[in-house]
């Protein structure tokens, strides 16, 4: 008995489609297409007046944000994104003291290697040439891994939705783009603060500000290299952790962390059925091997006890012999007659067979 | 308790606490299908996966029941255990109809639960391979119990077809376990910033993997010992060998906590989280790791060595308790540990309703199958088997 | 049993790395006590076995209240405090070293445990004094002079400027005084001590505790054994001086005669070596313009080109070149970096926030107003100081050429010119095309006089604005000078040029106004505070 065939053949369907996963994951050097286009968002510009906020929910078709533009209490506590606010800006309070207060809007930083791509188990995302990451809500199941893994927080999910539940956030205004537009954001924001153009163009503006002006900027442009790179780009007023932005990034792209670990599932899957079997072999060896010794045993007993029932009749056989030849001579001599001699008889005795 | 001087049929106590639970629990469940997700639970836009996926997690790894014992019995050939691995396959069955269950109330669109497999495949993710493998191997889990099917049917020679696949399936059950098991740890590899570092680790596949094996063993002592105590006479093994068989588990369990205890122990300087462990969230995870992963390791070994099923059986309670607490500190508890208090997440009355729903649920369809075929005793027609 | 012992090394090592991960450290580290000094290892010994210790001295000094600073301190001849401990550490080797400074501390405990007094660790308790505090919120505050605090030495001196000012003779290797040469202790005392010379440290601490404490002991005899706790008299403890509160809670003279070191009012600024032209330099007003002296002559009371020459080579300079000392923008010392810090203020920051942090080229004529200097005596007069340093006693030294009071003429603040349609327009509409709002009514006239109203207060303003246009660049700035600015939008179409980083006309509006608000810590504005809404366009009408 060897190995059921199915076994092994659904062991190698599995690696093959784990072996494609891992392809597909796998560590490449792409540098990004070369004419994509970000945003670059200067929050020494940035005034909090959030006229970025009501134009991206005009844009999205939402209700607009809480809290008209004069109240400026919606800045005492931080907001996070949500399914009704696809961006939103928060006001932080620098450590060096006598800074004023400084703004930063946030949004999905539409990344050079998005993790929400990666880990959607329907592909439900995809980065395009152009550099917004779009979401393709008619596949989406709503297991809502993308929404977990993004270190941002960038996305939201409609949870009060019963039938038609969606991941929504900034889609940096795709279709605009294609029209030639500009972001609905960069477009309302009154002071210029946002800033839409090619990536690599909006760096190397963004490098010039803070030569022009050390003064104004913390010396680091986030979303040059963390994660891999992000299309959105910020220069900062105080450093990242003042303004509500992850510090020390690496420049590995997230994704990077788990395809290491993806990989090895098909070799996973070619090393351990044949090791299984073998396992599985010896012990169906072992059982085998117990199992003549068994027989080999009970044949061997078997034997001993038939000869021992052989000689046991012989020896039986015999006794009857005996007794019978006993009882025969007893008998006779209890039948012999008393009286005078008799004349001797030529009858032989009769014989009698045992 | 279902001896013929107490059953009282239909409304034995048993039955209606359970009976209530699950019907209240079937409101709540449709109720969350009715009006969504945000009604049902206090998930937000910042912690989106909450109690149901700890408990995803959970039903996972207690259901390893099922690959432990049959790759004991099967591949290993420790044919002494026989006797327990149908309730062994049973109970991982359950578990992982309780996991596609809960998952499919987590999910935002769970009709479309096939898509991964025949609309667009999204292969990078964790979260397909997890897919695929729960997939198949629920397949398999069923093809391992359709012998019991085909006994009660009468049907000879199917049966005999499907025994005669149980040393591939085995194989194939063992090799999807030990793929989906690790990859539920590989989940949390895309959070490094979110989980605590003390949990977090690029180990995260192999810990979940060596504490599904914990938690496997556990479970099918827990199961021995539980339908032992509640329907014995249904049970064919006696009362000695149940305790021998259950210490002969203790070591197993002894073992596998050791082995978890030591690569958990290696990933805090491998990791550079000495220093971690003086904070108050190393306290906590001091407890996890020494008073539910130390502390049993060391009552497994004493109860084997000193032959004392009854302490087995209580460090297998709380080694059980001990992988739920592992598993739902990951999801839940660690997770965003930065979060000031008015941000975190903390499950609404309605997850927990839902949690409780399911597990009486498996516990009823398990007694349920128990009681009415051949999982505790071999069938009177197939004695002739081993 | 057999099998036991086999797993018990597991556990014993397992439990032996956790132990190990978490002993090893330090005690916990404490909140350290107010002014600690750290006690330093000599180096020539190697690595110490045990931590510095950080003596508590604020501690000892309290506790040891009743025996005074003789406790530990040397007096010398004279009864004056030395920061000298009555016993010197010396040692061959580094146990020696230990021994002789564990001697004398320990002893001290020892004695005073065997009195029945509170003391501190004994010799088994090594943790207790080498151990690590917490880094602590309180930080030693160099102790800084300033008119206030100088004029109370003075007339505590009884105006006696030699009790703390000395000159020292190499020859006759004394100290003695010279009128007219009084500068900072650093000037001549370094960072360490030179053979007899100690270090500015040591002198302060010499110096002045010894004089605080006779003061103490004079008032003392004065009030019988209470002593007072005088406000007005010197603190002997560290934190007397070293506390930023303390210090900044010391009582400030009303009125502070000008010091008098024979400085002259006027002075030109050298710019030998290049072809820049000299500096009229006003003195005496810039004296009241500063804390203290230090505040420009922050090293030394002598002149900047002393230490700083032109290629600043000179190590006294501290590697910064004569051209960087007056106009390093980033300095609290140079000219350019002092006014530049006049301009952060809200009142002014409106408009400097929004500028390059630098002197601007068109202001280099303002400073450089006098002649080349080959063409010195042109513009000067010849003044006799009165007893310089260098004269021989008695004498007056050479008479020295210095600005003619005509360039330091006070001018009044240049009028806003009168409001026209054209020019200076009291009321203008900004428009930019915008679609959300309505374009706004700038009041023009109102703001430009709001702001210049502490322009013309200001001589300091005055002097770099002397023309209004100079204001005016302010907002209307990258243009020529001119009392007729172009409007904004020459230069900031409504769409600008995606190539050039110059913001739109939209963006230039908000950038300016909303910058300036800022800067001067104006209440926020909401949109609406500056321009309504627009109407809604009714948008039905078929589409």
């Amino acid at each position: 008995m060897t190995i059921s065939r199915r076994g092994f053949l659904g062991g190698l369907a599995a690696g093959t489609l784990a072996a494609g996963a891992a392809r597909a994951g796998a560590h490449k050097h792409f540098k990004g297409h070369p004419d994509r286009l970000g945003l670059l968002h200067d929050t020494s510009l940035c005034v909090g007046c959030r006229s970025c906020e009501f134009a991206c929910n005009e844009v999205n078709g939402l209700p607009p944000p809480p809290a008209p533009v004069d109240d400026k209490r919606v800045f005492d506590k931080p907001r996070g994104l949500s399914d009704k606010l696809y961006t939103v800006v928060n006001r932080y309070q620098p450590a060096r003291g006598g800074q004023p207060a400084v703004y930063r809007k946030h949004q999905c930083m539409h990344c050079n290697e998005p993790c929400c791509a990666s880990v959607c188990f329907v592909k439900a995302f995809t980065k395009t040439p152009e550099g917004p990451v779009l979401y393709n809500p008619d596949v989406c199941v709503g297991c809502r891994y993308c929404v977990f893994a993004c270190p941002y927080y960038a996305l939201s999910y409609e949870y009060d939705d019963p039938t038609t539940p969606r991941v929504v956030r900034c889609t940096m205004c795709y279709p605009r783009i294609k029209k030639g537009l500009n972001p609905a954001c960069a477009d309302a924001c009154p002071t210029g603060a946002i800033r839409f153009g090619k990536r690599e163009d909006l760096i190397q503006l963004a490098r010039e500000r803070q030569r022009k002006n050390p003064e104004r900027y913390h010396p680091y442009l986030f979303g040059e290299d963390d994660y891999g790179g992000t299309s959105w780009l910020t220069l900062l007023a105080a450093p990242p952790g003042e303004m509500g932005l992850p510090e020390d990034l690496p420049h590995e792209p997230l994704p990077n962390l788990t395809t290491g670990f993806l990989s090895m599932a098909p070799l996973v899957a070619a090393i351990f059925p044949g090791m299984l079997a073998g396992f599985s072999a010896f012990t169906k060896r072992r059982r085998q091997l117990d199992q003549e010794r068994h027989r080999a045993e009970m044949k061997a007993l078997r034997e001993e006890a038939q000869s021992t029932l052989a000689r046991e009749r012989r020896s039986f056989q015999q006794q009857v012999q005996l007794a019978a030849e006993q009882a025969r001579r007893e008998a006779e001599h209890r039948l012999r007659p008393p009286a005078g001699p008799a004349p001797a008889r030529s009858d032989a005795p009769r014989e009698e067979k045992p | 308790m279902s001896s013929p001087a107490t059953r009282q049929g239909w409304f034995s106590p048993f039955n209606v606490v359970a009976g209530l639970i699950l019907a209240f629990g079937a409101v709540i469940v449709a109720l969350r299908f009715i009006h969504g997700l945000g009604y049902a639970t206090n998930l937000t836009q910042t912690t989106t996966w909450g109690l149901w996926t700890g408990f995803k997690l959970v039903f996972v790894a207690l259901a390893a029941s099922g690959y432990a014992l049959t790759t004991a019995v099967y591949i290993f050939g420790m044919d002494e255990y026989h006797p327990l691995v149908r309730p062994a396959v049973l109970s991982g069955f359950m578990g992982y109809s309780l996991f596609i269950l809960i998952l499919l109330f987590d999910l935002g669109r769970a009709w479309r639960i096939y898509y991964p497999f025949l609309v667009q495949p999204g292969a990078t993710s964790a979260l397909f391979e997890i897919a695929l493998c729960v997939a198949l191997y629920y397949t398999t889990q069923f093809l391992e119990l359709t012998p019991v099917a085909f006994e009660w049917l009468g049907w000879r020679r199917w049966r005999r077809v499907m025994v005669g696949v149980t040393v591939a399936l085995t194989i194939f059950g063992l090799l999807l376990s030990i793929l989906h098991q690790s990859t539920l740890g590989a989940l949390f590899l895309s959070v490094p910033g979110k989980l605590h570092p003390l949990w977090y680790s690029p180990y995260i596949p192999l810990h979940f993997f060596i504490s599904s094996c914990v938690g496997g063993i556990s479970m099918v002592i827990l199961l021995g010992v539980i339908s032992k105590r509640l329907w014995s006479h249904k049970f064919e093994i006696s009362r000695e060998q149940l305790d021998r068989l259950t210490v002969g588990l203790g070591k197993g369990g002894a073992i596998a906590l050791a082995v978890y205890f030591a690569v958990k122990l290696v990933d805090i300087p491998l990791g550079n989280k000495w220093h971690e462990l003086t904070t108050p969230w190393g306290a906590w995870y001091l407890v996890e790791l020494l008073g539910f992963v130390l502390l049993p390791c060391g009552l497994y070994a004493y109860g084997h060595r000193e032959r004392l099923p009854g302490l087995i059986r209580f460090t297998a309670a709380w080694t059980v308790a001990g992988v739920v607490l592992n598993r739902l500190n990951i999801a839940v508890v660690a997770f965003n540990w930065k979060f000031p208090l008015h941000l975190r997440y903390f499950p609404s009355w309605m997850e927990w309703v839902v949690v409780l729903f399911l597990v009486t649920l498996g516990i009823t369809i398990f007694r349920f199958v128990a009681r009415n075929f051949a999982i505790l005793h071999d069938h009177p027609d197939y004695l002739a088997h081993h | 049993m057999a099998r036991f012992t086999r797993k018990a090394p597991l556990g014993v090592a397992a439990l032996a790395l956790l132990l190990a991960g978490g002993c090893g450290r330090e005690a916990e580290p404490v909140p350290p006590p107010a002014a600690v000094i750290t006690m330093d290892w000599p180096a020539g010994f190697g690595k110490p076995e045990r931590i510095p210790v950080q003596f508590p001295h604020q501690q000892h000094q309290q506790a040891l209240q009743a025996e005074g600073c003789q406790a530990c301190h040397l007096y010398d001849e004279a009864g004056k405090f030395s920061p000298r401990l009555k016993k010197k550490f010396a040692g061959n080797e580094a146990g020696d070293y230990a021994d002789s400074v564990h001697g004398f501390c320990l002893d001290c405990h020892q004695q005073r445990r065997a009195a029945g007094k509170k003391s501190g660790p004994g010799q088994q308790e090594c943790g207790l004094c080498h151990r690590e505090y917490q880094p602590g919120k309180w930080r030693r505050q160099p102790m800084f002079f300033d008119y206030s605090l100088h004029q109370r030495h003075i007339e505590a001196s009884g105006q006696k400027c030699e009790a703390c000012h000395h000159l020292y003779d190499e020859k006759e290797k004394k100290l003695y005084y010279r009128k007219n040469t009084e500068t900072a202790c650093f000037d001549c005392h370094g960072d360490h001590d030179q053979g007899k010379k100690p270090s500015w440290k040591n002198a302060a601490h010499t110096d002045c505790i010894s004089c605080h404490l006779k003061k103490r002991q004079e008032g003392r005899q004065q009030a019988g054994a209470a002593g007072r706790q005088d406000q007005r008299l010197g603190p002997v403890d560290c934190l007397g001086c070293h506390d930023l509160d303390r210090r900044l809670a010391i009582k400030k003279l009303e009125k502070i005669p000008r010091l008098d070191r024979g400085q002259l009012d006027r002075i030109w600024v050298q710019t030998a070596g290049t072809k820049a032209k000299l500096v009229p330099f006003d003195h005496r007003r810039h004296e009241t313009g500063s804390f203290f002296c230090t505040g420009c002559h922050h090293h030394a009371l002598r002149s900047c080109q002393d230490c700083h020459d032109q290629a600043g080579n000179n190590p006294a300079g501290g590697g910064v070149s004569r051209e960087q000392a007056f106009h390093d923008p980033h300095s609290q010392h140079s000219c350019v970096g002092c006014h530049l810090a006049q301009t952060d203020r809200p009142a002014c920051a409106g408009c400097h926030a929004l500028l390059p942090r630098r002197a601007s080229d068109s202001s280099c004529r303002l400073c450089h107003r006098g002649p080349e200097p080959e063409k010195l005596a042109e513009q000067s007069v010849l003044v006799s100081p009165l007893a310089r340093a260098e004269a021989p006693a008695g004498t007056a030294a050479e008479p020295v050429p210095v600005p003619r009071p005509e360039l330091f003429a006070e001018v009044p603040a240049p009028p806003l010119p009168q409001p026209t349609k054209t020019a200076f327009p009291r009321e203008l509409v900004l428009d930019s095309g915008g679609k959300k709002y309505q374009p706004t009514k700038f009041p023009h006239l109102k703001i430009v006089q709001k702001l210049y109203a502490p322009v013309a207060e200001s001589p300091l303003a005055i002097f770099f604005q002397p023309r209004v246009e100079i204001f005016c660049a302010g907002c209307h700035h990258h243009q020529p000078l001119g009392t007729r600015p172009t409007a904004c939008v020459s230069c900031h179409p409504a769409r600008p040029d995606p190539r050039k980083d110059r913001p739109g006309l939209r963006e230039a509006y908000h950038r300016q106004c909303l910058g300036c608000h800022r800067a001067m810590k104006l209440k926020q504005q909401g949109c609406t505070d500056c321009h309504q809404e627009e109407e809604k366009k009714n948008e039905e009408a078929g589409q």
